[in-house]
C-alpha cells in the first residue's frame, strides 16, 4: 500500500504541469520500479547492445554510450547536434517525457557514463531527467523484474534548444583561468591531477592551469556504487568550496568523470553556474598552441621518457 | 682553426636542439654531421665524379655513386613496404619542368662546381664560391617554388612509385638492373679511345664513402619519415625572408599556401627536416676543414658572376626538377620513383654541355 | 689566408644571424606536439616539407 502511495505521488509529481522541472535527478530502483510502466517515462539503457539484449528493465530502450560520444581520438567531443537530435527523437523523448538514464552501475566510473548522457540530454534542452542510482547492478540486487522485450517507441519531433549555460568551450576555459571568480575543477583521480600519470588521449600529463582537484569518487558512499544524497552532496560541496563563485567548470580527460562532478555540484548540491568542458584534456593538450597547464613534466623528464620509450 | 672549440660548439648545438626543439631534430642534425663529414672527408663530389667520367674517362666517381644508390635502395625499398603509413618515398611527377630543370641543373652544377650536396659541403669547407652560391641557391629555390604551379601547368603526369606498383622486391630488382645498365654504359664510355691503359673505375675510398652516405640516407628516412633532401630547406629560408620583407604573400601562392608548406613558414626552420640535415652537412664539413683545409683558387670577376648565376640556376632548376642530386637522384631512385631516373638522364645530358661551358669560361 | 678566414667568418655569422632571427620570429615550439624520435613504427604520417612536393 505504502509503495502504491509513493508511486502515485511520484507519478502525479512528475506529470503535473506545475512540476515541469521538478523530477529528482537521482532515482533509487525502488522509486523507479512503479514508474517504469508509465507512458511518459522513458528508461534509456546506455549499456552495450549485448547487455541490453540479455536482460533489461521492462520498457527500457537501448542507446549505447558510444552513440553519445565523439571519435576515438577525442571521445569527449559532442556528436553533431543533428545526429543527437535524431537519436533523441528515435528514443521518443520530448519536453513531456521523463527520461531515466540507466547504466551498468558497477562502480563510480560507470556512473560518469550515466551522468554524461544526462548532461547531454540537458544540453539538448530536455529538463525532466533522472539517473538510476546504482544502475542495473542495484536493480538486480533489489530483485526487481527484467525482460527482453523490445518496446515500440513512437518517434518524437523534438527540436533541440541548446542549453549553452552548461557547456564550456576551450575558449571559455582559457578566458577563465586567471579569473578569481571562476573555478576550474579537475574531476580525475589525484595521480592524474598531479601529473603522475596521463590518459592515452592526452599528449602530456598535468592539469589545466589554476585548476583544483575534486576526484569524482568523493561523491559516492564508500564501498558502494551509489551516489550520495542531495544533503550529503551539499555538505561535501560546502566543505570543498566555502565561497561562492560566478563560474565553475568541470573537466577531466574526455568529459566522463567530469560529468560526475558536474552532476554532483549542479544537480545534487544545487550550486549555480556549473558547466562542463566536454572535450577536456584530450583536446586541451593537443591544441596547436601550448595552452596553460600545471603539474606538467619538465623538458628534461619529457626527453628522458622519450628515450625510455625507445627501449619498450 | 683548432678542432676542440668547434667540436664543443657542435656538441652544444646538438644538446640545444634536443632541449629547445626536439629529440628527433637533434638526431637528424647528427645524421647531417655524418653526411658532411663523409662528403668533405672523402671529397665525395657527385659533380666531380660525372666530370671525371666525361673528360678523363675516369668512372670511379660514377661507380661509387651507383654503389651508393644500390645500398640505399636495398634498405629503403623494404622499409617503405614495411612502414607504408609512417614513411614516404620521394615521389616527384614526371613533367616538362622535370625535363627542363634536370637538364639545367646538370649544366649549372658543372659551372658552379657543386650540386646540392656539393655546394653544401664545399661551403662548409670554406670554398668562397660555394659559400657565396648558397644565398643564390636559396633565392633560386624560393623563386622556383613560387613559380612551380605555372611550370606544372605545361604538362605533368602523376608520380610513379615502383614500390607501390610492383612491390619492394621487384622494385629493387628493376633498380639493380637499371643501375647495372648505367654502370655498363659508364664503363663502356671510360674505355672509349682506348689508350691501352686500364681505365680507373674502382676507388675504394669513394666506394666506402658512398656506402656510408647511403646508410645515413636510410637513417634519414627512418627517423624523419621522408628521404634525404637538400633543396626544400633553401626554398623555405627564401620564402620566410621574402615574406618578412613584405615582397611575397604566401597565402596567394599555390605552393606556399598548401597546409604543410604554410605551417613550415610559421614555425622555426629548426623543425624543418631538410634544413636540419643541411646545417649538419655544413657543420660536418666545417669540422673536416679544421684539419684538412681545401686549396683555394682565385677567380676573375667574370668567373664570379658566372658562378653566382649558375648558383641561382641550381636553386631554380632543382625546384623545378623536384630535387637536386640528393632529392631526385639519390632519394628518388632509392625509394623507387621514376622521376629520379628521368632526372639522371636529363642531368647527364646537361652536364655534357656544362663541362664544355666550364672549359669555355676557363674554370 | 686571412681573406679566407674573413669570408668563412662572414658566412657563419650571417647564417647564425638568420637562424637567430628566425627563432625569434617563429611561433614557439610546442613540445606537447613533439614528434617521436623515430618516424618508422610511430603510426604518424610524415608531414614535413620535402623536395618532391608539388
Amino acid at each position: 500500500m505504502k509503495r502504491l502511495l509513493i508511486a502515485a505521488s511520484l507519478v502525479l509529481a512528475t506529470s503535473s504541469p506545475a512540476a515541469f522541472a521538478s523530477v529528482p535527478p537521482v532515482l533509487t530502483p525502488q522509486e523507479l520500479d512503479p514508474l517504469s510502466s508509465a507512458p511518459s517515462v522513458r528508461i534509456i539503457d546506455i549499456r552495450p547492445a549485448t547487455a541490453y539484449a540479455e536482460n533489461h528493465i521492462p520498457g527500457a530502450v537501448s542507446a549505447p554510450y558510444a552513440a553519445w560520444r565523439g571519435p576515438a581520438d577525442s571521445p569527449g567531443k559532442l556528436p553533431e547536434v543533428t545526429t543527437l537530435a535524431r537519436l533523441v527523437q528515435q528514443l521518443g523523448l520530448d519536453n513531456e517525457t521523463h527520461a531515466v538514464v540507466v547504466s551498468t552501475g558497477e562502480n563510480a566510473t560507470d556512473f560518469g557514463a550515466a551522468a554524461r548522457v544526462y548532461w547531454t540530454l540537458k544540453y539538448l534542452g530536455l529538463e525532466k531527467l533522472s539517473v538510476l542510482n546504482g544502475g542495473m547492478q542495484s536493480w538486480q540486487a533489489a530483485g526487481l523484474p527484467q525482460d527482453q522485450s523490445q518496446p515500440q517507441v513512437a518517434a518524437s519531433n523534438y527540436e533541440p534548444r541548446l542549453n549553452t549555460a552548461i557547456l564550456a568551450t576551450q575558449a571559455d576555459v582559457l578566458s577563465q583561468i586567471d579569473n578569481p571568480q571562476a573555478r576550474l575543477v579537475d574531476a580525475r583521480p589525484t595521480a592524474f591531477f598531479l601529473g603522475e600519470t596521463k590518459a592515452p588521449t592526452a599528449s602530456t600529463p598535468g592539469t589545466i592551469r589554476n585548476a583544483v582537484n575534486i576526484e569524482h569518487s568523493v561523491w559516492f558512499k564508500p564501498g558502494t556504487n551509489e551516489i550520495v544524497s542531495t544533503g550529503e552532496a551539499k555538505a561535501i560541496a560546502a566543505e570543498r568550496f566555502p565561497e561562492l563563485v560566478d563560474d565553475t567548470i568541470a573537466f577531466c580527460n574526455t568529459g566522463h568523470w567530469a560529468a560526475t562532478d558536474w552532476f554532483a555540484l549542479s544537480e545534487l548540491a544545487g550550486i549555480a553556474n556549473v558547466r562542463m568542458y566536454p572535450e577536456s584534456l584530450a583536446e586541451w593538450t593537443n591544441a596547436s598552441h601550448a595552452l596553460p597547464m600545471d603539474n606538467t613534466p619538465g623538458r628534461g623528464s619529457q626527453l628522458l621518457s622519450q628515450l625510455k620509450g625507445l627501449f619498450n | 682553426m683548432s678542432r676542440l672549440p668547434l667540436s664543443l660548439t657542435i656538441a652544444l648545438g646538438i644538446l640545444a636542439l634536443a632541449w629547445f626543439v626536439s629529440l628527433r631534430q637533434s638526431v637528424l642534425f647528427l645524421v647531417g654531421l655524418g653526411m658532411g663529414g663523409i662528403l668533405a672527408g672523402a671529397r665525395f663530389g657527385f659533380t666531380t665524379g660525372w666530370r671525371r667520367l666525361i673528360e678523363q674517362r675516369d668512372a670511379s666517381g660514377v661507380m661509387a655513386q651507383i654503389g651508393l644508390l644500390a645500398v640505399a635502395a636495398a634498405f629503403s625499398m623494404p622499409l617503405l613496404a614495411l612502414f607504408p603509413n609512417d614513411l614516404m618515398a620521394a615521389l616527384g611527377p614526371p613533367s616538362i619542368s622535370l625535363l627542363v630543370g634536370a637538364f639545367v641543373f646538370g649544366a649549372a652544377m658543372q659551372i658552379a662546381d657543386g650540386c646540392g650536396s656539393g655546394t653544401l659541403y664545399k661551403a662548409g669547407l670554406g670554398i668562397p664560391l660555394n659559400m657565396a652560391i648558397l644565398p643564390m641557391f636559396m633565392l633560386g629555390s624560393f623563386l622556383g617554388s613560387a613559380h612551380l604551379d605555372r611550370w606544372l601547368s605545361l604538362g605533368a603526369t602523376p608520380p610513379i612509385g615502383l614500390v607501390n606498383e610492383v612491390g619492394p622486391m621487384n622494385a629493387f630488382g628493376l633498380t639493380l638492373i637499371g643501375l647495372a645498365v648505367v654502370g655498363a654504359l659508364a664503363l663502356a664510355w671510360s674505355r672509349r679511345g682506348g689508350s691501352g691503359e686500364a681505365p680507373r673505375w674502382l676507388d675504394r675510398r669513394l666506394l666506402i664513402a658512398g656506402a656510408g652516405l647511403a646508410l645515413l640516407a636510410v637513417l634519414n628516412l627512418l627517423i624523419a619519415g621522408q628521404p634525404w633532401g637538400v633543396v626544400y630547406g633553401f626554398g623555405l629560408w627564401g620564402a620566410k625572408i621574402a615574406t618578412a620583407a613584405g615582397v611575397f604573400d604566401p597565402g596567394a601562392n599555390a605552393f606556399w599556401s598548401q597546409p604543410g608548406n604554410w605551417s613550415a613558414l610559421t614555425q622555426t626552420v629548426f623543425l624543418d627536416v631538410t634544413t636540419i640535415t643541411n646545417l649538419g652537412i655544413l657543420a660536418g664539413a666545417l669540422w673536416i676543414s679544421a684539419r684538412k683545409a681545401p686549396g683555394s683558387t682565385s677567380l676573375t670577376a667574370k668567373q664570379w658572376a658566372i658562378g653566382l648565376l649558375a648558383g641561382f640556376l641550381l636553386g631554380y632548376s632543382s625546384r623545378l626538377a623536384f630535387g637536386c642530386n640528393v632529392g631526385a637522384m639519390v632519394s628518388g631512385i632509392s625509394t623507387g620513383s621514376l622521376h629520379g631516373w628521368i632526372w639522371v638522364a636529363m642531368a647527364f645530358c646537361g652536364s655534357l654541355i656544362g663541362v664544355r661551358l666550364r672549359r669555355h669560361f676557363s674554370f | 689566408m686571412r681573406t679566407r678566414t674573413a669570408a668563412l667568418a662572414l658566412f657563419w655569422i650571417v647564417l647564425l644571424l638568420f637562424l637567430g632571427w628566425d627563432w625569434l620570429h617563429s611561433t614557439p615550439v610546442n613540445h606537447r606536439q613533439e614528434l617521436p624520435l623515430i618516424a618508422a613504427g610511430s603510426g604518424k604520417a610524415p608531414t614535413g616539407g620535402h623536395c618532391s612536393a608539388f
